[in-house]
């Protein structure tokens, strides 16, 4: 159980509180929360429950999945020496190279890179979405704790009609929890566009037709 | 180190079956939409979306490469065994030809 899990439970009912505020009263015409809310296109409600549903757990799993399938990858082998010589031996072992790079050629363009960028893909959004739920937690821990969550909060318990005060206080934790959310799109999609360059499909193996000079004869190696 | 042409048609085979059956096996690892939060709303639901829509992609991307090059291995060891073949019909009728076995 990380943090967000601990605390998320204990801000609920405040968080709720803003999304309430925010949603019958507005907020002050110049307050950073507006500009939030068309960023994100949530409220902090909302926001929390993002963060709440991203699970690093399910996404590690499929981590070691994928390094356990690059390892068996990495494991392939195409034979290339064989009994066979002359110009249809030379053809099938420069095809045989070929179909072996593919697989397990240095860099992202062989079977094994695309799968190790995929994996690599997967464990930055497991490390992703640790860091948001971790920003969210903090961002609550901090909102739960400021004198803006004093006003909000005694403000509602005395069942006194929204004040300008308790107008702003709600407004003020909002945007602290929006401002954790917009850094979490931000790094996410910061993610998303290191990864895609390199997660496409590979075309099918290319081997040249020319494989040096050709013999007319087949020949099994003496 | 040369394999025989029977060996070398096994191990293509082995490899052809080893990367198809991985390519069938690949989607298996997509951890789902709900652990990238696809269901948020605004923004945060777009991102997950487009998170776990390119994970996808690239999860069906490496699953048919795989298959695709399990193919053309298994083609390749089709093309071993016949000339394998071709080749044991070769020496069978040399055979024939000269029965003292000179």
């Amino acid at each position: 159980m990380d943090a967000l899990a601990r605390i998320e439970p204990v801000a609920r009912r405040m968080v709720r509180q803003v999304d309430d505020a925010l949603a019958t009263l507005g907020a002050p015409a110049q307050h950073p929360v507006w500009d939030l809310l068309r960023q994100v296109q949530a409220t902090p409600a909302d926001a929390v429950a993002f963060a709440v549903a991203l699970d690093p757990a399910a996404l590690d799993a499929s981590v070691a999945g994928l390094r356990n399938r690059t390892t068996s990858h990495e494991a392939i082998s195409i034979p290339v020496a064989v009994d066979w010589i002359g110009s249809a031996g030379r053809r099938y072992q420069h095809r045989a190279r070929a179909y072996q790079e593919y697989v397990t050629g240095a860099g992202e363009d062989s079977l094994v890179g695309r799968l190790a960028a995929t994996a690599g893909y997967l464990d930055d959004l497991v490390q992703w979405s640790v860091q948001a739920r971790h920003g969210m937690a903090t961002a609550l821990a901090r909102a739960m704790t400021s004198a803006e969550a004093l006003v909000l909060v005694g403000g509602r318990a005395a069942a006194q009609p929204w004040s300008p005060n308790v107008i702003a206080a709600a407004a003020t934790i909002g945007a602290h929890i929006l401002a954790a959310a917009v850094h979490s799109m931000r790094s996410g999609q910061a993610v998303l566009d290191r990864w895609r360059p390199v997660l496409g499909e590979l075309p099918a193996v290319a081997v040249s037709v020319d494989a040096g000079p050709s013999d007319s004869a087949m020949q099994l190696r003496q | 180190m040369t394999l025989r042409l029977s060996g070398a048609v096994s191990a293509l085979r082995q490899a052809s079956a080893e990367l198809s059956d991985a390519g069938t096996r690949l989607a298996d690892l997509d951890p789902g939409g709900p652990a990238l939060a696809v269901d948020a709303t605004g923004r945060l639901g777009e991102l997950g979306l487009a998170l776990h829509g390119e994970l996808r992609q690239a999860l069906a991307a490496r699953a048919r490469e795989s298959v695709r090059h399990g193919i053309a291995i298994e083609a390749l060891a089709d093309a071993v065994a016949s000339a394998a073949a071709a080749y044991a019909a070769v020496d069978e009728s040399a055979q024939h030809r000269r029965p003292d076995g000179l």
